[in-house]
């Protein structure tokens, strides 16, 4: 009795909640050059529900995104969201974890 | 009027354009406002001392002046391609001719100046822009002590490039000044260059949030006489060439940055008091 009580107990303490999982865009920027460059970018990004942190580098003209399972870019509105900024959105990839820490 | 525009001649300009390699947009030059980069719906405030020192001995009189400029500058971007632009100096001037001492302070002569980007062709981390810009000078000055009373116009053309180790911006800009209670400032028109050049960038202390630039600036400056009750003042106009060394330290969301100007040619006309230098510090926050 004792055993089968504490099994299911232990099993909830312990066990790591799951919530759902992150995925990560790399977005291809053209035209980011500089930090100001980067943070007019991350600040746009940040007001996407879901985004949790956003990573550049500036060598290669990539933009990452870590964001919940369940926000969807679209092409139209990263080019949008760009030209906003002064940047050119090129094209994205869809990776179903995030790499990059914040 | 417009002899100042014939003064900068095609090679001219082009000459001192070419002083320095190609050029861009983002950490932006020290002496000018102009290429101040902002993006839609956002802010861009720069807040600029700058010292410059006068002095020369005429006709066996010593004079000498020190002008202090507090300057402030807004920028708003109200859409993708426009940008709009408020400049107010708060003026302070010594002068002591021959031990005659006099001193004026206040608001100097804001300006207003829209910016609109007619091209841009970006890659992968380079850019090149062009921007005509056009603007107002308003007489918010003290006329004839911090400013002259009249409400002047000018216009002109930024081109910028940038890549992720250099950002190279330049103008050209013509100054039509009107006249006020009989006093008319002569015409000027100007080129000016800038070359912000990546230091360390193999060093962590300067990646990705945070770059060191190496700066060079040059600027040139044609002013025309200028006329008093109708009368062509000949100590008044000429020609100025400043280099500007400066350094900038560039987070993402402010730059710090500093230059001292050192005019390497000063062919001014008569009795014009020369500059001896003009040092410049500024904080620029984007929001």
């Amino acid at each position: 009795m004792f055993k089968k009580t504490l099994i299911p107990i232990g099993l909830i303490v312990f066990s790591t909640p799951v919530w759902a999982d992150d995925i990560q865009y790399d977005l291809q920027v053209d035209g980011i050059t500089c930090p100001f460059c980067v943070a007019t970018s991350e600040k746009a990004l940040r007001k996407t529900d879901g985004v949790k942190f956003v990573s550049a580098d500036l060598d290669s003209g990539i933009i990452s995104v870590c964001a919940e399972e369940q926000v969807e870019f679209t092409d139209e509105q990263l080019t949008e969201l760009f030209l906003d900024k002064g940047f050119t959105y090129r094209s994205m990839s869809k990776l179903n974890q995030c790499t990059i820490s914040e | 009027m417009y002899s100042a525009l014939r003064a900068l001649t095609i090679p001219t300009i082009v000459g001192l354009s070419f002083l320095m390699p190609f050029s861009a947009a983002f950490a932006a030059a020290i002496t000018f406002n102009t290429a101040l980069p902002v993006s839609k719906g956002e802010l861009i405030f720069r807040e600029q001392i700058t010292v410059t020192r006068s002095s020369d001995t005429f006709s066996g009189i010593s004079r000498d002046a020190t002008t202090v400029k507090s300057i402030s500058v807004l920028g708003f971007g109200p859409t993708r391609k426009l940008a709009v632009f408020g400049i107010l100096p708060i003026v302070n001037i010594e002068r002591d001719i021959g031990g005659i001492k006099s001193d004026a302070s206040g608001l100097g002569d804001a300006t207003l100046f829209v910016r609109f980007e007619t091209y841009r062709n970006d890659s992968p981390g380079r850019t090149v822009r062009i921007a005509p810009f056009a603007g107002l000078i308003v007489p918010t000055g003290r006329e004839g002590q911090t400013g002259d009373g009249s409400l002047d116009v000018f216009g002109g053309l930024i081109f910028t490039a940038a890549t992720i180790n250099w950002v190279f911006d330049s103008q050209v800009k013509y100054i039509i000044n009107s006249e006020a209670n009989g006093f008319q400032r002569g015409d000027s028109a100007s080129v000016d260059a800038s070359l912000q050049y990546r230091l360390f960038s193999d060093r962590d202390f300067a990646k990705i949030d945070r770059y060191i630039y190496g700066v060079i600036e040059a600027n040139l400056t044609y002013f025309d006489n200028n006329e008093l009750a109708g009368f062509v003042d000949p100590n008044s106009g000429g020609t100025q060439i400043w280099i500007s060394p400066g350094i900038q330290f560039a987070a993402k969301r402010w730059i710090a940055e500093t230059a001292i100007r050192i005019p390497v040619v000063n062919n001014l006309n008569g009795s014009t008091l020369e500059q001896d230098y003009s040092f410049v510090v500024s904080l620029r926050f984007n929001f």
